[in-house]
């Protein structure tokens, strides 16, 4: 009795044993994505704008400058910020654009808001765009001016933008 | 006991290959990217100007049969058709009308000039005559260019045509005109 009982524990425990060693499968898939590169083409500048008023200029993401209450000077100079985008082709990427962007120059200070992309594969603004072989996203902005006082001259910043698959 | 042994080995396994799965997929989740641009804008000095000088076509009498007509250059000389004019009247020795500008140096302006008749009114009255045909020089430009440049071009000239129809009554004539600058 006690013989056979040793016998079943034996085959039992090679049994569970046994099943230790048994393999599973299964399918695993991964897509590996180029990575995304981000490289600025173009800085954006509003021009020369004359001051002693109050007003906006809006610079507008296919590079029109829109002024209202304030007189622009020169009849070119200002272009929308352009960046080039890379990645695996026919992928979506989002943009991430800051808020606002304050420029300054001897502590007066100038802001731009509203600011908007525009995506190549796009046919108007927004912040999503796909990747081909020449993607880019342009961005343009408004330029608020609250005070005819300011001091001519130049007045400049630097800002950053961010993409990421979606 | 084995069996609770051969679990955990597999347990740790299993941890090992998630460890090493996790591992190799790290570097594949890179931040996004990033980048920077600048932005800039130039303020500038608005634009100024201010009238240096008045027109003025001095004094005339009519002559002659037909409508009387004074050219008044930008240097003040007077061409005069049907009138005769004073050589030297004083206090209305013919002059053209001169502004001093201001701005930014360099930037490019355009003058804007009456485009129809101003009428000058008789003092103490209401007859008028008309003036028109205004002309323009920019201190570094020949005569008729409209865009002048701060710096170089720091006043202009305006010149005009008087017309004096033969039955107009004498008197003293006067008027005003309007004339704008925009930077370009």
């Amino acid at each position: 009795m006690v013989y056979i009982l040793l016998v079943l524990l034996t085959v039992l425990t090679i049994d569970i044993y046994a099943q230790t060693s048994f393999t599973a499968q299964s399918s695993a898939s991964v897509t590996l994505l180029d990575i995304l590169r981000l490289v600025k083409t173009e800085d954006m500048n509003f021009g020369r704008l004359a001051n002693g008023s109050v007003g906006s200029v809006s610079l507008s993401t296919s590079g029109e400058r829109i002024v209202n209450g304030i007189t622009a000077i020169g009849e070119s100079g200002w272009k929308p910020a352009r960046f080039d985008v890379s990645g695996t082709p026919d992928y979506e990427y989002y943009i991430s654009l800051p808020n606002e962007i304050t420029l300054e120059k001897d502590g007066n200070q100038l802001v731009v808001e509203n600011l908007v992309a525009k995506a190549s594969s796009a046919t108007e603004n927004g912040l999503k765009g796909v990747v081909t072989s020449n993607a880019f996203f342009t961005v343009g902005g408004k330029l608020v001016i609250s005070s005819p006082n300011f001091t001519p001259g130049n007045y400049h910043a630097s800002f950053e933008v961010s993409v990421g698959y979606n | 006991m084995i069996v609770t042994n051969h679990l955990m080995n597999n347990i740790q396994r299993l941890t090992i290959a998630l460890v090493a799965l996790t591992g190799s997929l790290s570097p594949l989740i890179a931040a996004n990217p990033a980048a920077s641009a600048t932005i800039d804008v130039e303020l500038v000095a608005p634009l100024s100007m201010a009238k240096s000088a008045d027109m003025q076509f001095g004094r005339v009498s009519m002559g002659g049969a037909g409508t009387g007509i004074l050219v008044l250059g930008v240097d003040g000389s007077v061409q005069t058709t049907n009138i005769y004019a004073s050589q030297s009247s004083s206090g209305a020795t013919p002059a053209a009308a001169v502004f001093s500008v201001s701005g930014l140096d360099g930037a490019n302006y355009t003058v804007l000039l009456p485009s129809s008749p101003v009428a000058l009114t008789k003092v103490g009255s209401t007859e008028t005559l008309n003036v028109s045909d205004f002309t323009v020089k920019l201190a570094s430009k020949v005569a008729g260019t409209l865009i002048g440049a701060i710096g170089s071009d720091n006043s202009f000239a305006v010149g005009a045509t008087l017309t004096i129809p033969q039955t107009q009554t004498e008197g003293r004539y006067q008027g005003t005109f309007p004339v704008s600058i925009s930077y370009n």
